[in-house]
Parts: C-alpha cells; structure tokens; sequence
C-alpha cells in the first residue's frame, strides 16, 4: 500500500487518508487514534465504488475533514464528469454535492461546467467550491467563468452563493479576477483566502499584451451581516498579499488557521520566504534548526499560537520543523531512524489540515526500504 | 381593399442565398460588421515556471495553439413570394403579396481547433511526476453536449455543412425561425446566447479512453495526475450572445420602397406608396430595420494543480472587436433585393 498524498486530521483524532493498492485503486481510509495510538482503520470510499446515487466512482481525488468528523471527497465518475461527495461514511455511502451541470447558486439560468478546482468542507458541514460556470439565456449579461461557491447544505440542496467570480474587480486595482486557484478558509469564523489570477488584458495578434498576476486574495462571508456585500451575491475581497507580504510569485497553497492568520510562502528574485500574518518567518539562505543552509519551503500549516509548521528542503535533504519566528524546532529529517527504519524522503503540507488546533500533526513518510508510514505526532 | 389594374408578381425567391447560410450572402448583423469568414489564430505561452530545490524541483510549461474560424454574425433569410400590385384604391401604388417557404437564421458559424502541449516535471514527496502532452482536438465538438444542457429544447448550436478553413468541422451558433412573417405581424426576433468555460482536458481523457483518439497519450498523462491527487484544468471559454429583433417594414419594387400597411396573420401582406405603379418589375425585395446586440467571447485557460501545494494557472481572453471594425448597436435598416420571377442567388445588399 502506498500513500499519495492525501492526509488530514481533525480535533477528533480522526486522520484521513488516501492509500493507494499495487493495482492503482485509491481507498479512503479512516483511522481512529487517541493519545496518538490507533484505535480503528475503515475503508470509506474506493475507486469503483457505486454509490447510492447510482454513479460509479472512477478515480477518488482530494477529500476534506471538519472538527465534526464530517468528510468530503472529489472524484471523477464513471461518466467522465467531476464530482464533490459529502457525508461520506464506510461502505461508500456518500451524497453528491455538486457535478457538472449542477445549478450555479443564486442563478436560475446557470450551471456548473466540468472545470472543478479546490474544495474545503467547513467545519459547519457547508462547502466552498471552485468551478466553472456557464451561463444561458441572457445575452446582455453573458458572464461565463470561474467562482467561488459557497454551498450552505451541500448534499442536501442547492442552497448557496458565489462569493466571487471571474471578472469581480480586485479592490486597490484596475484588475479583474481572472481564475480562482487554491482556497482555505478558517471554517469558524466567515473568513477565507484564495489565490486568485489577475485577468490579463486580451490577447491582440495572438499576443498577451500584459502579464497576468497571481494574487493572494482574502474575504470575509456571513450571511447575517449583509453589510459585507459588495454587490449582489458577491462580497467584498480584500487583497491580502499586499497588506500582509511583499509583492512576489505565490503558487504555493496559502493556509489559514482557525484564527483568520494566513500563512503563505512567497518567492522574490528566486527566494522562498516563509510568511504568517505579513511577517517574515524563515528565509531561503537561513539556516535550518539543524543547522544546514534553507534552499526553499513546501507549504506551511499554520497551527496554534502563531506556530507555523512546514517542510524545508536543504542540500542534504529535507526537515519537518515547527517555528513562531523567534524560535524554530525540527521534529524529523531525513537520514534519522525511526523503529530500525532510516527515513528517505518525508512529506508535510501537501494538503492543508495536516495539523490539528492543538499542534497534533500528520505526515507521510518513506524508509530507504521503500516501505511507507503515517506518522502522527503529538504535543507534550 | 382592392387593387384595380392589378399587374402578376411573378413567383420569385426572396433569399440571401439557397440553401440559407450565415456565411454566402447573410445580412450583416451588425452595422459595418463585414460578413467575412475570418480566421484567428493564437499560439503561445499559458505558463514557464522552473525552480530546482533539492527534493522539491519543480518545471512547468504549457503552452497552447487555437485556431478559431468564424463566420458572421450575420442573419439570413428565404422566402418564395408572389402576388399582385396595381392602382390603390386611394390613390398611389398598392401591393398584395403572399410568402411562403420561409425560414430565417440569425448567429454565427465557427470552428475551433485547439492545441495543447503541456510538459511537467516535479519531484514532490515519492512521485516523479513527469509527463508531456501534445495533442490537437476539434474543440467545439467537445463543447457541443454541455451546450446543448445549457440551451436545453432550444438546441441552438449544431453541426452545419458550412466549411471553415483549418477546422475539422464547422458549428451553427444561431437561432432559426420558420414563422411566416406574415403570422408575426413582420417581426421576428432571435437571440441564442450562453457562455461555457470548458475543461477541455477532461474531455479529451473520455475520448482518448473510449476511442483512443490521442494514442493513449492523454490517458497516461492523467493517470500520472490521478496517482498524485492532481488535475489540469486547460480549455476555451466561449460565449455567445445575439439578440436580434428584425422588422420587415418596406417592400421594395425596382428599388422604390413602399411601406408595409399590414399583415393578415398567416402569409399576407400589403404595402402601399405614392406614385403610378411601375409599368413592369425588374426587382423584388424588402427593406428591415432591425436592433441588433452582439457578444463573441472567447478565453483562454489553463490550471495545474497538485494536491494542495501547488498551483499554476493562466487565463487569458481574446479580444475579437480588436480586429474588426467598431461595433456599432442601435437600430439600423438593410434591404434584400433580387431579380423578379427568378429562382436566383443573385442578392444586393445596401445600407440605409
């Protein structure tokens, strides 16, 4: 059994993950621990699978995990088309919240086109989506693109908004937004944070006459403070890159902890800096916590009390470490032994909730013997 | 009211062309907007991204080619008339016509071939993560089944006989009508619209899986993705808008307009005007005034997206009113003008 990748644990103790079997089916696991001991492994969900709906699950994708124990998971069906299931439970038991041609919320002459993009299941059991929609029926309003989608109770209706959409101006910019790449929100208060593209201006001559931009966009959403509304459906969107970090490439996944603080790296000039909150935290060119000079960042998981937790690369291999940016911790590295085994590579941040809000975290690792670990670590 | 000295409308084919096409001899949708097909042609990059680190390298191009033909906007309309005209009873000029066989068209023609050649390399966790596609499809034909969801009955885009250069087949965005103009009071009116953003990729993984149509390339590619919980996202956004309301308000004998005075509600007209009629007819036709609205988009996009780490992704929009001429909306007049008693597709076509 291998692991490709897929990892997340909640405050319940519950980890998630996908595990990979030598004919290339994905399962979705779930593993019960307390104290860090496990107490339970369930299949959830497999590739092949039928669910009640009727449809066929050809290949699983990424899943998501609430501090309720509530899990959802993207797959492609039988059908060819992209899907988001929740209330998945063993024995493949699961409710579909979107597909292709579903209704677009908020819209009666709008669907979901097959271009699916990040998802994050809320610790309120509603949904945040990114798709494609197509629009029919209104020649004068054609506004066919990208969103962001707030499902209220996925699974159950259609109920729902569009927190923002290809073409919304970028406020303190002459551009618009483009596509939406990867998202997190913090689940317990209505903020969230995605990457957005800056629309490029049109191709003349077959040439792009500008250059499109990354951005690091944040938002709050609450349906009781309509306030926040910008316009219609859509709220208003903050670029938080430029208030929090300096200008520079982000396509590494922003994150956010439960508190609203946003984590990013961000690359200047060839450099990872590792940020939270507009401070810098670590620097490419620093030396690790074990003393080796940092080559770059995979993507941080911000924890609690201004921990942020990530994966750092070193000419001699690469090391998981804690750090507030005062005081920096490595927990493991590659080359150490663990129970006889010497680790080859190791693998945090891949996915977002690798990390739990009390600093219990997850990660994935190879031995030299190729076999394959989830390791759990937890504070003491 | 009757016609005295009444003078025989020969049988005549009121036509932009026969059979009825958007591209040979259609109405110019809008004003000034040639009835031209055209071809657009875009190639370049979606995205150059390249950083080693040890153990986390990571190198991504993609890049694309579209070819889109188009044809229009335009609008195109047939119809078999023939009747009398003579002394109005009033005085003037006073016609009686009857058509029938009427058909009217309103949209655009085009094609779409799209080609993709994405190379990645990564190094993330124990994956290789390495692959490079390239491959071209007819991009429209991928379109058309969630195009047809969206329009649902209406069934507003389909295949057409029309041949596009550089496209493996050719597309009808457009509206029809077989409503006699004469039941509708001389008002028609069509307005297909939508706009679909599209993964093509995902697309050509059904066709590839089920017909082999890429040599299994992009099934090998997406099964490099699947293992590492990634997706690309890559495809043309199209939309469409046309709303257009035509009026046919004039019936034109040897080029003298002569207003239509009413309809009877199934296949009749009459027009009336000042002067003797004319001793004998060389041409028929009608003279419209119509509103138009026009909306042609088209976009680009590509994203990567690896498990929740990394993403790349590109967007871009094409600006088809940057080669044309300035649209101008608002209501403007053209005629349709053929020769009396010939079954001819011989037209002219004059701004008013």
């Amino acid at each position: 059994m291998k692991f490709p990748g897929g990892l997340l644990v909640n405050n319940l103790g519950q980890v998630v993950v996908h595990a990979q079997t030598a004919s290339d089916q994905l399962h979705l696991l779930m593993l019960q621990t307390a104290r860090g001991e496990l107490v339970s492994r369930q299949t959830l969900i497999s590739d092949g699978d039928t669910l009640p709906d009727g449809q066929t699950i050809k290949k699983l994708g990424l899943a998501s995990l609430n501090h309720s124990g509530d899990i959802a998971v993207a797959a492609r069906l039988d059908n060819g088309q992209p899907a988001v299931y929740v209330d998945v439970h063993p024995g493949a038991t699961a409710r579909q919240a979107a597909t292709t041609n579903s209704p677009l919320p908020g819209s009666d002459d709008s669907v979901l086109t097959n271009m699916f993009g990040d998802f994050e299941l809320l610790h309120d059991g509603s949904l945040l989506l990114v798709a494609g929609f197509a629009q029919a029926g209104t020649p004068r309003a054609l506004r066919g693109g990208q969103a962001l989608i707030h499902l209220t109770s996925p699974g159950v209706s259609d109920q729902g908004r569009v927190l923002v959409r290809s073409g919304d101006s970028i406020p303190g910019s002459a551009d618009t937004l483009g596509l939406i790449g990867m998202i997190d929100c913090d689940g317990r208060d209505p903020t969230f944070v995605h990457q957005g593209l800056a629309a490029r201006p049109p191709l003349t001559n077959g040439q792009p006459t500008g250059d499109g931009r990354t951005l690091l966009l944040g938002g709050s959403f609450n349906s009781t403070s309509p306030k926040l509304l910008a316009r219609g459906n859509a709220v208003e969107v903050t670029p938080v890159l430029a208030r929090l970090v300096p200008e520079g490439s982000s396509t590494i996944g922003p994150r956010l902890n439960r508190y609203g603080q946003v984590a990013c790296v961000i690359e200047k000039s060839g450099t990872d800096t590792l940020y939270l909150e507009g401070r810098a935290l670590l620097t490419a060119g620093q030396l690790s916590p074990l003393g080796q000079p940092i080559l770059g960042f995979s993507a941080p998981v911000v924890g609690p009390r201004d921990l942020v937790f990530g994966q750092l690369y070193t000419e001699s291999g690469s090391e998981l470490f804690v750090t507030n940016g005062q005081q920096s911790r490595t927990y493991l590295s590659t080359g150490i032994e663990l129970q006889g085994k010497t680790i080859r590579t190791l693998a945090f941040g891949l996915v977002r909730d690798m990390v739990d809000d009390d600093g219990t975290l997850v990660c994935l690792v190879e031995f030299t013997n190729g076999s394959q670990s989830v390791l759990m670590g937890v504070p003491h | 009211m009757a016609i005295n000295n009444p003078k025989t409308i020969p049988p005549t084919l009121v036509a932009t062309d026969d059979p009825l096409s958007l591209c040979t001899g259609a109405l110019a949708l809008i004003k000034d907007v040639p009835v031209l097909p055209l071809g657009l042609s875009y190639n370049g990059t979606f995205f150059q991204y390249e950083r080693k680190v040890a153990g986390f390298d990571r190198s991504v191009s993609g890049k694309y080619s579209l070819f889109f033909g188009l044809c229009g906007p335009s609008w195109a309309t047939t119809a078999n008339v023939k009747g009398t005209y003579g002394n109005g009873s009033g005085g003037g000029t006073e016609i009686n016509l009857q058509l029938s066989d009427t058909l009217t068209e309103a949209g655009l023609v085009f094609g779409a071939a799209a080609g993709l050649d994405f190379s990645v390399s990564m190094t993330t966790w124990v994956h290789d993560f390495n692959f490079d596609v390239n491959v071209t499809a007819d991009a429209v034909q991928l379109l058309f089944t969630l195009a047809q969801v969206l329009l649902g009955d209406k069934a507003l885009v389909s295949r057409v006989s029309e041949k596009l250069p550089s496209v493996e087949s050719s597309w009808g965005a457009f509206d029809s009508t077989s409503d006699n103009w004469a039941a509708n009071d001389g008002q028609l009116s069509v307005n297909p619209a939508f706009s679909i953003p599209f993964n093509l990729w995902s697309l050509m993984l059904i066709a590839d899986e089920t017909s082999a149509i890429f040599g299994g390339l992009v099934v090998a590619s997406n099964a490099v993705l699947d293992a590492t919980l990634s997706s690309i996202t890559i495809g043309p956004t199209f939309g469409l808008g046309v709303d257009l309301s035509v009026k046919m308000e004039q019936v034109l004998l040897n080029n003298v307009p002569y207003p239509i005075t009413g309809f009877d509600g199934a296949s009749s007209l009459t027009a009336q005007g000042p002067g003797a009629p004319p001793a004998s007819i060389s041409s028929i036709g009608f003279g419209f005034s119509q509103t138009p609205y026009f909306d042609f988009q088209l976009g680009l996009t590509a994203q990567l997206q690896l498990l929740q780490l990394l993403n790349f992704s590109a967007s871009y929009t094409i600006d088809i009113a940057a080669g044309l001429p300035q649209l101008s909306f608002g209501t403007f007049s053209q005629t349709l003008e053929v020769p009396a008693g010939q079954l001819t597709l011989a037209y002219d076509v004059e701004f008013a």
